[in-house]
This record gives structure tokens, C-alpha cells and sequence, in this order.
């Protein structure tokens, strides 16, 4: 059985990776609806089961939770009834603290200002140092393209599928 | 209008909206969005007959939206046969330029089979069997159409195609220097699924016994058809694409010619 | 808000086992993918960006820049923003300037150093000679003091006319304005030293969470003593998260919050007998004129003035709650010791002078000033506003160290320092930033030399003076690191300019520290520093319009060093007094504060205190206790509390442009991005403005995140992303300013204080619509 935790980062409202695999028809209407280019095929390298599915690669676009390709999907691989961009559950982000410029003395509050699900999702602390609640986090990866650190310090972990 | 220059015409066209629809999809003009896989005019869903049966083996699951998506291109194969193949998909119309340069370069191929279509069926219920073990798509791995139209959209929006690619690349090499035209007539699994769906009054090509006897036996029909088939002896279906090629190609000059189309 | 004990020790202690474990707290300079293996030498320098100063070290490897650190032992203890971060990149960034282009109908050709002066020397000569007023020239606070100081005593001294002004009018004027009319001398009194002694924090209209960062997190570390930190805001910024009490008004109507709450602090007797006895006069303006006539009045009067402004009158005028306004008057006067901090939000204002008035009321009137926690103290946006131009003299009504062109014993004294003729120096004040370029649109002004700055992104209303800055009958010159900006692609000639740490010179920040940047690497190709180009300039000028014996006696500098000489030397005997404060010492300190009037004074953190350092108390007042604001003579070394009246904004929203806007900055760019939209990293965190909308207001016009939406006032048009965000009050939008695409002060009004001259970027009405 694959291992959820290797999971590419599927569109919102992606089934578990499992599923996802077996339902998706590689059509690409996701990756054509979604107005910021967000979506991509996976090619070759991502590996022969992946090929042709939609992945989508924070650090070149993120998602930016408009929704629309849910309700494109023919074959149900993305969950269609998703509107809520709180709902969403593509993965959650993890904030590496010594590569983090704001936790290693230099402000900074990137990813605090953009992230959607603002002040929620991120937040800062006391110290004025930016902390993940993967509580809230939808993973949408926005964060993991504007951090100033290269490579960037926080990043998302796919969920492996929204288990709904 | 004859028949061929209307077939090649809707071929062309079909080629250039594989291009134009992200290109508009892209100015964010989506009225049409999709790929050969599964196609949207407005509200109106289109997917492809074979990778919808393909879904159901993979995921064991119906879902309604897939199955209500399936109406359209099933009506159109019920009424007019494999009229995709013939007319739309573009992998046919490559294949029909790969053998008409092959025929300029007069290639020789090293097997002639004869049509058949108990191989293809075969294959088809292997693909599905292997999909529903591994949990994979292999049909749309295997769809050339869907192929194509995936990387020509992929090349207008992220200026990059896929190995998937390659699948074409080795049908058009295979259809050149193997067997003439064999993807479509021995392996597809989108046209085999099409091909079931033939009733009685499904649209074929029909050779009828009172023109007959006016037929020459010249053999134009037969040797118009890229796909072996002959219209005199008959035994076209499921592998014939209603092309048209073999009507068009008899000479006989008749208020009705001995070939026509008939539902 | 604050942080508990139990935080606090956990934070401790997780700090305290770190350490143990080994680990440290690096700094960027070393934790950013092995910078230190990068960097041959470490030279010490300060931050090109805002006026908070932040001390650093440059690292440096092969002529290059290479990395940043900042300076433990300077005030920001070696802490830095994000864009000081990443300063190395903005030095090789693929646009910069390398040689003097002329503009050839427009196509940008290159020439020689040779011609491009020969051409200038020309031109300005010309019209010189045709008119003196029709030269002038538009300085930066962000070039370093020697230049500002050069170009000031050419134009003013040399040439003998008062067009030389600076971009600090947009920003600082009224700050500058407000101090003088309120103590007699500009500049804040206190220091970020303040900082650590306050226990009360009032800040108003600065997010200084993305402006002032450094100085925020110092502020921000404060939370752990039990502070209480008042924030006035229109915005629920990322300041105002940390406010214990945030008051949100709408916009341009703080006036009326400022002067109720000196109705409370009368009304329930919580000011400073002592300060009312000793330390204040009462003044009003009983005609606007122009000029306006001022007249002495009471506090009696004052006290008159006060009764309209009832917590409950502010509050329907303002929509701030009453009970705010009474809470945050009672915090201000009681606590032990009030810092407040401002910035634009009080500044950019066609009433941005009595704004500052009404902040500094606040403090006099409660004796909260001139002792460790308690001062008034206002925030500057560039790295050297006050150093080279306010302090500097730098505008077209002043000249060096506090003295003015109006006043005949100060032209005499520059006269005299200079060794120019008796009557050269004119009486009459020149023309403004904002008039200079409505002058230069009409030709009025026939040669303007613009050095450092950006007015054609910056100016509020700036398609108007764009049109007028592309004449064919004038001649404009600009002087920049990079090649086009908004403002370069409009020039004549663009005159290649040394960046940063490509040359050396001083910088004075907020606090009155005035900090030695040195030169770490040479300049790309044919850049030349500005200096050096000034000091050229201005011999051959005065030679070129028949002053040359002028041309060596007044610029015989051979370099920056020998400028700031004198210029300490133009300080001696002021309330500025930085005599002590060679280049020598300078090299060798974290940045000294003024006034440091002898080599072994130490600098001075707070001023008008003698008990509290200030050694020109006793040099000035000699009677004085301790406190003397000895800036102001006239009123007997007393500061004014002026009598202010509320009024709003001059294009407040109306029923055809309901929505006020409002431009401000983020942490990711700095001014018109010119140098952070350089940096990739920073490009990538924020690429293109936004609008900011109010949830509610984005509901009605039917808006999300990510939809474009049309904004339009009276002046202009621009369609931008929008970002739906519980920030901006209803009624309200907000929008950067650092985009050179999209250029929202193509909407913003031109309006200035008559006081300060310095425009309303703050307030303008606008429409939105979906687009």
C-alpha cells in the first residue's frame, strides 16, 4: 500500500491518495480551469502512477483556494460539493524554525500577511514569530511561495486526501 | 458536399480546437473546457464511453455526474457508429496522414493480419481487469485521442508536454513499419468501446444487392479503406469507422449508388 | 494581549536549554546557507532603508557585496528586517545605471561624463542667467548629509536662490513644522531608549509592524513588563494586534479623538501643574490669512476651546467609542511614563501641523516629556530626512541647524560661515516640492535636477506633474542608481549614481543619531557618487555664471570627510551642536546622538532635560532647573500648546466616490521599490499591489479575493487584485505603494497642509467597482 505520507499536493477536495489515483482520468479539466496555472500534470518523474494527475507545486504557484476545479472534475476524484475554502484539506504546513528568517532574528511576517485563512491558520507569537495551527491550515501552500528563504522555510505536507 | 472533403474539413477543425480551447480557456473564455477524456460545452458534459467504463472497474463506485456524462457520446455511437474515430479523433487523422506518406514512400510493412476483432475485445477486458487490480486508469494511459489532447492543451498553458506522449510517437512508428494501421484496428480500447454500442439501427456502411449488380467488382471501395475492410464482402463492423472513404471512392454512376450510409 | 508568566518561563526556559544544548541564536549573516565562509571583511554601516537607522555590517568578498549582519552593540541589537536582510542584492540588480544617458527624442543614448556636464553646466547656466529662480533642485532623504549640504550652500549660497527643496516635504514636513511651532526646534527630544522606560505606548496612524519594523519588535518585547499600548488606526493592522486598546476612527477625523482627549485630561484634572506653571504658553490663530496671525492666549481660553470636544461630540464625529477616548486619555496622563510614536497617518495630511500640535498638547499638558519613558515622538520614513534635510536645512525655507531664510541673523550667520556677500542669501522662501514641480510643468522652472528620489512614482496626483515633466522647453536632470524608474524615464539626462555603501557619507535617523556609512565597494562602471558630481557641478556652475573666484572658496572639498567638517562646523553654537562629532569618532562608534558639542561629549539620549543629559540646557538657559526648551526664545524657553480646531480631510468621501482611500507600505518593499522589487526573494513575497477591502464592503460590491476591481477618484484610474481582509474600517480601502506598474498616486490629491506644504497621500475619496 503506497504511503499516504508520500502523497504529491493534490487540487482541494482531492479523495484519499488511494482513491485519487484510481478515480482521476488524467483528463486535465482541473488543470485547465484553474485561473492561476496552479495545477500542473505530473510528468514521468513523478513516477508512473502519477503521471498525468494533477499536482500542484507550491513554491511555482500555490492554490489559491478560488475552488473552481472541484466542480469540474467528470470521474468524482475531486469532491465536487467542496465550496468552503475552510474545508479544504490538501495538506498542512510546517514552519522549519531555524531556516525561518522571523525565528532566526530577522522580521519578517511573509507568510503571516498572505496566508488565506489569516491570522488563524498563522499566527504570530509573542515573540513576533510565526506559528502554524494545523488545526485551521488548509495547506494550500500560498506561505511556502512567498517565504524570502531559499529553499523556504515553511512548507506544506500533503494530507494525502481529504478523508470525507 | 462529398464526403471526404467534409471528413477532412471536421478532422481539421477538431485539430485546431484542441489548440484554440485553452487558448481561450486561457483569456478566461471557458465556455468549452476540457480534453478528449472528458469535455464540457456549458452545462452539458461530455466523457468518454470507454474511460467512464474503465472508472466504474477502477473504482468500483457509480458516480451519477460520470454515468449522465456518458449519455451524449453513447447516443451519438448508437445512431452513427464509430463516427469518433472516424471523424473526430486525431489520432485517426494522424494515423490516416502516416499512411498516406507511407504509401507515397511506399513502405513496406512486415505483417499483414487481417482485421479482426476478437483482439481487441481481448484486450479490452485485460486492460479493465489489470485497472480494477492495480487501481490505475490504464485506459487513459491508453487513449490516444485523450493523449493528444491533454499535452496540445498542456503545450498552450504550461509550454511543456508529457512523456505520455511517446505512447503516439510508437503508434505512428508501429502503424508505418509493422502493421498498417493497427492501433485502430487491433488495440484501441476507446473505439472498442464505441464499437459496442451497434444496434440495428445504428448508421453503417451498406452494400445494397439490388445496386450490386451493377458493381464492376472493381475493388476501389476495398482499396480505399485504410483499415483492410472490404464494403462487398462485408463483415465491417464493429472495426468500420463510417468514414465514408469506400462510398466515395465507387466510381459507379447511379441515381443510388450500390454503397451508401443507412440507419 | 500580554504575555503570561507561564509563557515567559517557558520561553526562558527553552531559550536557557538551547543554549545549553549548543544551539545558538544566529543571526541571518550566518544562518543563511554558510554566509560567513562568503565575506572576506565586515565593515560597519547602516541600513539603506527607513529612518529607523538599524546599524549593521556589510560583509564583503572580491569587490562585491556578499552578506549583512546586524550590529549587536548599536541600538537595534543586531536585529534587522526582512529587507535589510537581503540588501546585498539590490548592488548588482540587472538595471543598474552604469552611464549618463541623454534622452534623444526619446531613445536614451549613452554619453561621456565630459559631455553630460558640459550639457548641465550649460543649460542650468542659461537659464540661471535668465532668471535665478528658474534653476532648482529636488534632493532626497536618503542622500547622505554632505551631498544635501553641498547642494544646499550651492543654491542657496552661490547661486543665491531658495528652489531647493526635498522629498522629505512629502513625509516629514509637517513633523517638522509641528516641532518648531510647538518647541521651537525640530526633531524628537527623546530617543528609542524611550522605549525601555514607558509604560504606557500611544501610537498613532504608524503600522509600524511593516514600516518601522525593528524599532515594533523592541516595543512589541516591552509587553512583558505589563505595558499598555494605545493604538489609533483607521486599520486593524498588524501593529494594532498587539494593542491592549485600538482605536479605529474614520480616517482624517483624529483631530477631533486628540483634542477630546485633552477635554478629559482637563476636565478631570490630570495635568501637570507644574508644566501649566512653569513650562507653557497658550497660542491660537485668530485669522488664517495668508499668513496667519497668531496671537497669545491663556489657559483659560484653552480650557474654553476644550468644552465642545466632549468624549461624546468625538464620537459622532469620529465613530470612535466615547469610552475609548476616556480610557485612553486616563492611561496617557496617568501612567508613569507615555511614549507616543506617529508617522504618515498624522503627516500626509492637509492638517498634518496642527496634528502634531495636538500630539505634543497631549504630552505637555501632562508633563508626560523630558524624562526616560515619557516623550512625544515622531517616526521618520528615510534614512537620512533628518540628518541631511531637516537638520541639514535642506528646504526651500531653511537653512543649516535650525535657522531660517526669513530671519535676517540667520542669513547673515550662513552668509558669513560661507564667506558669500551680504544680501546673497534671499529672504523669501522658495518654492515647495509639490510647487516646485507645478512650477516646472509650467515652465516657470526652466532646469530642475532631481537626485536620488522618485517624484515620478511618488507625487500624489502624479500624472499631472508627469505631463509636466516632460516639456520640451525644460531641462531636467536626474541622478539615480537604477535606469528606468518612473521618474528616470523622463529625464534629459540620467546621471549614473553610486549605491549605498559605494560611497561614504552620514545618516541620521529618527533619534537624532547621526551614523557613519563606509564606502565597501566601488561603483559599477561609470557611477559616480553623488558628491562628487555635486561638488563639480557646482564650481563649474559658479565659474560658468561668473563667480569663479566662489567656485574653489566655497567647494574646495576633496571629500566627504572635509564636507562633514564644516558642517560640524555650521552646527557649533546651535541647539543642534554636533561639534564633537568627528569622522573619527563616528568610524569608531555605534552612532552618536546630537548634541554632542565636544569631542569628549558622549551624545545626548534625551534633550531640554538637564537632569537627564541635556548639556545645552545650562549652555542656553542658565536659570533653567532641569527642564528647558530652550529652542523656543521667543516664548522664554516655553513650548506651545496651540489651540487647534477639528477639521477633516480635504476630499472627504461623497455620495458619487463613497470610499476613502488610503496608501501605506508593506515589510516586503521599501518607497517606489526601485531596490526591493530588486531582490528576488522579496519580488517573490510580494509581487503587484491590492486593494484591501472590507469584508462587509466586499459583500455589497459582490468582490473576493483574487477579483479585479476598478478604483477611481477625481484624478485617475487603476484596476487592481483584490484582497478581502478584515483590515481596513468599512467604507475604507487601502492600497501600497510601491508598485511602479500600477500607480495608485495616479488617484491620490495633491492637497497640502498650508502650514507644511506637504499633501494629503492619506485621504481621497474614490468609487470601486467590480472590473
Amino acid at each position: 500500500m503506497r504511503n499516504m505520507a508520500d502523497a504529491p499536493l493534490r487540487p482541494p477536495g482531492a479523495l484519499p491518495e488511494e482513491q485519487f489515483l484510481a478515480t482521476c482520468i488524467r483528463c486535465g479539466k482541473c488543470a485547465q480551469a484553474c485561473p492561476f496555472r496552479a495545477i500542473v500534470q505530473a510528468d514521468l518523474f513523478d513516477g508512473l502512477r502519477s503521471m498525468g494527475t494533477p499536482v500542484i507545486r507550491p513554491r511555482q504557484a500555490p492554490c489559491y483556494l478560488c475552488l473552481k476545479c472541484p466542480p469540474v472534475c467528470p470521474s468524482g476524484a475531486l469532491q465536487r460539493n467542496l465550496k468552503e475554502k475552510e474545508q479544504v484539506r490538501m495538506g498542512t504546513a510546517r514552519l522549519d524554525t531555524k531556516r525561518c528568517l522571523a525565528w532566526q532574528g530577522t522580521l519578517c511576517r511573509s507568510c503571516y500577511d498572505d496566508c488565506p485563512i489569516f491570522d488563524i491558520a498563522i499566527r504570530m507569537d509573542d515573540m513576533l514569530q510565526p506559528v502554524v495551527d494545523p488545526k485551521h491550515c488548509v495547506g494550500c501552500g500560498i506561505c511556502e511561495r512567498v517565504c524570502p528563504a531559499e529553499p523556504a522555510a515553511i512548507t506544506v505536507r500533503p494530507s494525502g486526501g481529504h478523508k470525507r | 458536399m462529398r464526403l471526404t472533403p467534409l471528413r477532412r474539413t471536421v478532422q481539421i477543425c477538431l485539430l485546431l480546437l484542441l489548440f484554440v480551447v485553452p487558448l481561450l480557456n486561457q483569456q478566461d473564455i471557458s465556455l468549452v473546457n476540457g480534453t478528449l477524456y472528458s469535455f464540457a460545452i456549458g452545462p452539458l458534459w461530455i466523457t468518454d464511453p470507454a474511460i467512464g467504463l474503465q472508472t466504474l472497474f477502477t473504482t468500483r463506485a457509480l458516480d451519477l455526474t460520470l454515468l449522465l456524462s456518458l449519455l451524449l457520446p453513447v447516443a451519438l455511437a448508437l445512431a452513427c457508429g464509430r463516427v469518433f474515430c472516424g471523424w473526430l479523433c486525431p489520432q485517426n487523422a494522424l494515423s490516416e496522414l502516416a499512411d498516406a506518406v507511407a504509401a507515397r514512400l511506399k513502405i513496406r510493412r512486415a505483417l499483414h493480419p487481417a482485421p479482426t476483432a476478437t483482439l481487441r475485445f481481448v484486450m479490452l477486458g485485460i486492460i479493465l481487469l489489470l485497472a480494477a487490480v492495480v487501481g490505475l486508469p490504464l485506459v487513459s494511459l491508453l487513449s490516444a485521442p485523450g493523449i493528444i489532447s491533454v499535452q496540445a492543451a498542456r503545450l498552450v498553458l504550461e509550454k511543456t508536454v508529457g512523456a505520455e506522449l511517446a505512447l503516439v510517437g510508437l503508434i505512428v512508428v508501429g502503424e508505418l513499419f509493422l502493421v498498417r494501421r493497427a492501433w485502430c484496428n487491433f488495440l484501441c480500447p476507446v473505439g472498442t468501446v464505441l464499437g459496442l454500442f451497434r444496434v440495428r439501427r445504428t448508421m453503417k456502411v451498406v452494400f445494397s444487392e439490388e445496386a450490386g449488380r451493377h458493381c464492376t467488382r472493381c475493388h476501389a471501395c476495398a482499396q480505399a479503406c485504410q483499415l483492410g475492410l472490404d464494403p462487398v464482402v462485408g463483415g465491417l463492423y464493429p472495426q468500420c469507422h463510417n468514414c465514408g472513404a469506400c462510398i466515395e471512392a465507387c466510381k459507379i454512376d447511379l441515381t443510388r449508388k450500390p454503397l451508401y450510409f443507412q440507419f | 494581549m500580554k504575555i503570561t508568566r507561564r509563557q515567559l518561563m517557558k520561553y526562558s526556559a527553552t531559550m536557557a536549554a538551547a543554549a545549553a544544548c549548543g544551539f545558538e541564536f544566529s543571526f541571518p549573516g550566518q544562518v543563511l546557507g554558510g554566509i560567513e565562509a562568503d565575506v572576506d571583511l565586515w565593515t560597519k554601516g547602516v541600513c539603506r532603508y527607513c529612518g529607523a537607522g538599524c546599524g549593521l555590517y556589510v560583509g564583503s568578498k572580491g569587490g562585491k557585496v556578499t552578506a549583512v549582519k546586524g550590529d549587536k552593540e548599536n541600538w537595534n541589537k543586531g536585529f534587522l528586517c526582512l529587507k535589510g536582510n537581503f540588501l546585498p542584492a539590490i548592488m548588482t540588480a540587472p538595471d543598474r545605471a552604469k552611464y549618463p544617458l541623454l534622452n534623444k527624442n526619446g531613445k536614451f543614448v549613452r554619453i561621456s561624463w565630459k559631455e553630460a556636464m558640459d550639457l548641465m553646466v550649460s543649460k542650468f547656466g542659461e537659464a540661471y542667467k535668465a532668471n535665478p529662480n528658474s534653476v532648482a533642485f529636488y534632493g532626497s532623504g536618503q542622500s547622505y548629509t554632505e551631498e544635501s549640504y553641498v547642494m544646499n550652500k550651492l543654491f542657496k549660497g552661490g547661486l543665491g536662490t531658495n528652489n531647493i527643496d526635498g522629498n522629505p516635504r512629502l513625509c516629514m514636513a509637517s513633523a517638522a513644522v509641528g516641532y518648531v511651532s510647538t518647541f521651537g526646534k525640530d526633531e524628537p527630544m527623546g530617543a528609542y531608549d524611550d522605549i525601555y522606560h514607558a509604560d504606557c505606548f500611544f501610537i498613532v496612524g504608524s503600522n509600524m509592524a511593516e514600516a518601522h519594523p525593528v524599532i515594533f519588535r523592541l516595543l512589541n518585547e516591552q509587553r512583558k513588563r505589563n505595558v499598555k499600548i494605545i493604538m489609533l488606526d483607521p486599520r486593524k493592522t498588524l501593529s494594532a494586534k498587539i494593542a491592549d486598546l485600538h482605536m479605529s476612527f474614520t480616517a482624517g477625523t483624529d483631530l477631533a479623538i486628540l483634542n477630546a482627549m485633552a477635554h478629559v485630561i482637563v476636565k478631570e484634572k490630570l495635568y501637570s501643574t507644574e508644566y501649566l506653571d512653569k513650562h507653557l504658553v497658550f497660542k491660537k490663530v485668530t485669522d488664517a490669512g495668508p499668513p496667519p496671525k497668531i496671537e497669545g492666549t491663556s489657559w483659560d481660553d484653552y480650557v474654553k476651546f476644550l468644552d465642545e470636544y466632549t468624549p461624546e461630540a468625538a464620537e459622532k464625529i469620529t465613530g470612535c467609542p466615547k469610552e475609548d477616548i476616556v480610557k485612553a486619555a486616563r492611561w496617557f496622563a496617568t501612567s508613569k511614563g507615555t511614549m507616543s510614536f506617529w508617522c504618515m497617518g498624522l503627516n500626509q495630511r492637509t492638517r498634518g501641523v496642527w496634528a502634531n500640535n495636538l500630539m505634543h498638547n497631549l504630552h505637555l499638558l501632562t508633563g508626560q516629556i523630558n524624562r526616560p519613558g515619557a516623550t512625544s515622538f515622531s517616526l521618520t520614513g528615510q534614512p537620512n530626512a533628518c540628518g541631511g534635510v531637516r537638520d541639514g536645512g535642506m528646504l526651500s525655507h531653511l537653512l543649516p541647524y535650525g535657522r531660517l531664510v526669513a530671519n535676517d541673523k540667520d542669513r547673515e550667520e550662513m552668509e558669513d560661515f560661507w564667506g558669500v556677500p551680504k544680501g546673497r542669501i534671499q529672504a523669501k522662501p522658495g518654492l515647495t516640492s509639490v510647487e516646485m514641480f507645478q512650477a516646472f510643468g509650467k515652465a516657470d522652472i526652466k532646469a530642475l535636477w532631481v537626485a536620488c528620489t522618485n517624484p515620478g512614482q511618488s507625487l500624489p496626483n502624479v500624472d499631472a506633474y508627469r505631463k509636466g515633466m516632460r516639456r520640451d522647453d525644460t531641462f531636467l536632470v536626474v541622478s539615480e542608481a537604477y535606469h528606468p524608474t518612473r521618474t528616470s524615464e523622463l529625464a534629459d539626462l540620467v546621471l549614473p549614481a553610486a549605491l549605498w555603501v559605494e560611497k561614504d557619507g552620514t545618516f541620521g535617523q529618527s533619534e537624532r543619531r547621526y551614523q557613519y556609512v563606509a564606502k565597501v565597494v566601488n561603483p559599477p562602471a561609470e557611477a559616480r557618487p553623488d558628491l562628487d558630481v555635486m561638488l563639480d557641478f557646482s564650481r563649474r556652475l559658479l565659474t560658468a555664471v561668473g563667480r569663479k573666484d566662489e567656485a574653489i572658496k566655497l567647494f574646495p572639498h576633496k571629500n566627504s570627510e572635509e564636507v562633514w567638517n564644516e558642517i560640524r562646523h555650521a552646527s557649533k553654537g546651535t541647539a543642534y551642536d554636533f561639534m564633537g562629532m568627528t569622522r573619527a569618532r563616528l568610524m569608531a562608534a555605534h552612532g552618536i546622538q546630537w548634541p554632542c558639542p565636544t569631542e569628549d561629549h558622549p551624545g545626548t539620549v534625551r534633550r531640554y532635560t538637564a537632569k537627564h543629559g541635556d548639556i545645552l540646557v545650562k549652555q542656553f538657559d542658565a536659570k533653567a532647573e532641569d527642564v528647558s526648551f530652550y529652542g523656543a526664545k521667543k516664548d522664554n524657553n516655553r513650548a506651545t500648546v496651540w489651540l487647534r480646531p477639528h477639521k477633516g480631510p480635504a476630499e472627504p468621501p461623497d455620495a458619487e466616490y463613497p470610499f476613502a482611500l488610503t496608501t501605506g507600505r508593506q515589510i516586503e518593499h521599501w518607497h517606489t521599490g526601485t531596490m526591493t522589487l530588486n531582490v528576488p526573494e522579496l519580488k517573490r513575497s510580494a509581487p503587484a499591489a491590492y486593494v484591501e477591502i472590507n469584508p462587509k464592503d466586499a459583500t455589497k460590491l459582490g468582490v473576493k479575493s483574487k477579483d479585479k476591481v476598478r478604483l477611481t477618484s477625481r484624478r485617475g484610474t487603476i484596476v487592481l487584485e483584490a484582497k478581502v481582509i478584515d483590515m481596513p474600517r468599512e467604507g475604507l480601502v487601502f492600497v501600497p505603494m510601491h508598485y511602479p506598474d500600477q500607480l495608485i498616486n495616479s488617484l491620490t490629491n495633491d492637497a497640502f497642509d498650508q502650514l507644511s506644504k506637504q499633501p494629503e497621500y492619506k485621504i481621497c475619496a474614490v468609487k470601486l467597482e467590480k472590473a
